[in-house]
């Protein structure tokens, strides 16, 4: 639906979409695609959404991201064009891209006016429903009788009887303890810096992997460990803080305790 | 006036003289032809005609089934003899599609443009993967694509190799039958657009 000037010129256009709707204004406004004006078509773009929404018709969100690419186009334009220092490559002028795109969809509009312009099976030109051919009614020699089957059957099913069933063996969550006391053995009592990758790697079990992590950024909150990274995505180095004495009890206690609410607080 | 083309012929011919060509065996096997087309309903290749008048020359069967054609188009007849997906096919004449819906009682069926739309592009772009669909056409086509896969007008022809691995689609037998096309080849060439077609602009 759509009001030209003053008047009331109603069209009953229904558009397939956004490029269906940018062909038709193209057309209705002769712009040239070669030299696209990207202004002109987005204004009309936008002015056609416009009356739409004003009948209260429902606009589909694809037309609505095409006017935002269209508005981004027009923003563009309206940048002034500096000298680039570096050599670039031809950037791709979305204006031409568009112009692409509209054309081959074109392309694809007219070959499906084309396909329906040929006779069509149920529309134009009619069939019988005929008997199916071919080998579905023949009678299968079957190489085995019921009995056979059967047989088949009751020695499945007494094979399945043959053990009790299987007991699940549920798996325990990790050891926290032993968890940290390994980073503890791995970092030991010196203060000398140990790479923290190489230990986390060397843990196979994926939960212990967190948990012993999570241990190590405790420690260093609590001032038991350093941690260190002297270059720019260097190792990550970890170092015990011998003057602080490390109380096992409190810091399994801390990392069953950890909410993961509590990093809310920054 | 038909709008409907000319039959679409496995090989270019011509046919002259074609009287001389109907020999009384030939008329016979035709009218055998004739019998089987109308049984079947469905297109039958020519081998399976071939099995079932038990004979081994297929390329007399073949040249049968042409003049069998030649002659339901010379003798305005109410039915044409059809080459679709390499299979041939009895159908009635678009011509007379008004009295034939009269008597089936039943809507013609119609496709949406969505539909021929979404067609064309898998028919010319196969195998094609639903994001392109959707790129040329720049709308979602997901529902679309659905409902042509339930009308067994496309399926699934495999997966791109590429991250994602999406679904790739074509056309189907029944995507020939439907527009009496003879193979993919027969689709008409697409037109190159430089400038927008003008004289396109009645079509909606």
């Amino acid at each position: 639906m759509f009001a030209a000037q003053a008047t009331w010129t109603i069209h009953t256009e229904v558009f397939e979409g956004p490029l269906d709707l940018l062909l038709y204004l193209v057309r209705r406004d002769s712009i040239d695609l070669k030299n696209i004006q990207i202004a002109k078509i987005a204004d009309s773009y936008l002015e056609y959404l416009d009356r739409m929404r004003e009948l209260r018709l429902n606009v589909a969100s694809e037309y609505l991201v095409m006017a935002a690419t269209l508005v981004h186009m027009k923003s563009l334009r309206l940048l002034p064009r500096l000298p680039t220092l570096i050599e670039e490559e031809d950037e791709p002028d979305p204006a031409a891209a568009l112009a692409r795109r509209l054309l081959e969809y074109q392309r694809y509009k007219e070959a499906a006016m084309d396909l329906n312009a040929r006779p069509m099976k149920g529309r134009d030109v009619f069939v019988r429903e005929g008997a199916s051919i071919g080998a579905a009614d023949r009678e299968v020699e079957a190489g085995i009788n019921a009995f056979g089957l059967l047989e088949l059957y009751y020695e499945l099913f007494k094979r399945h009887q043959a053990g009790p069933p299987v007991h699940q063996i549920g798996r325990t969550g990790p050891d926290m303890e032993a968890c940290c006391r390994g980073v503890l053995a791995y970092v030991g009592e010196l203060g000398a810096p140990k790479a923290l990758g190489t230990y986390l790697r060397q843990i196979v079990n994926i939960e212990e992997r967190v948990v012993a992590f999570i241990a190590v950024l405790e420690m260093v909150r609590l001032r038991w460990m350093d941690i260190e990274q002297k270059e720019h995505l260097g190792q990550v180095l970890v170092m015990r803080r011998p003057e602080n004495a490390v109380d096992l009890q409190l810091l399994t206690g801390r990392l069953e305790s950890v909410e993961p609410r509590e990093a809310a607080d920054e | 006036m038909s709008e409907v083309e000319g039959p679409v012929l496995p090989f270019p011919m011509q046919v002259p003289n074609v009287d001389q060509e109907l020999t009384s065996e030939r008329i016979s096997t035709i009218a055998q032809l004739e019998a089987l087309l109308f049984a079947a309903g469905e297109p039958v290749g020519e081998v399976t005609l071939a099995q079932a008048l038990d004979r081994e020359d297929i390329s007399e069967v073949r040249r049968c089934l042409q003049l069998f054609q030649t002659d339901l188009d010379g003798a305005q007849r109410g039915l044409e003899l059809v080459c679709v997906g390499t299979r041939w096919q009895m159908r009635t004449r678009g011509t007379h599609k008004q009295v034939v819906l009269r008597l089936l009682g039943t809507k013609p069926h119609k496709l949406s443009r969505a539909s021929l739309e979404t067609l064309s592009i898998i028919a010319y772009q196969q195998p094609v993967t639903r994001s392109e669909i959707d790129d040329v056409r720049g709308v979602e086509s997901g529902g679309v694509v659905k409902s042509l896969l339930n009308r067994n007008l496309i399926r699934v022809s495999g997966r791109r190799q590429v991250p994602g691995r999406p679904l790739e689609y074509g056309t189907t037998k029944g995507f020939l039958e439907l527009f009496g096309l003879r193979d993919l080849k027969a689709l008409p060439t697409l037109r190159e657009y430089e400038e927008l077609a003008m004289d396109g602009l009645e079509d909606d």
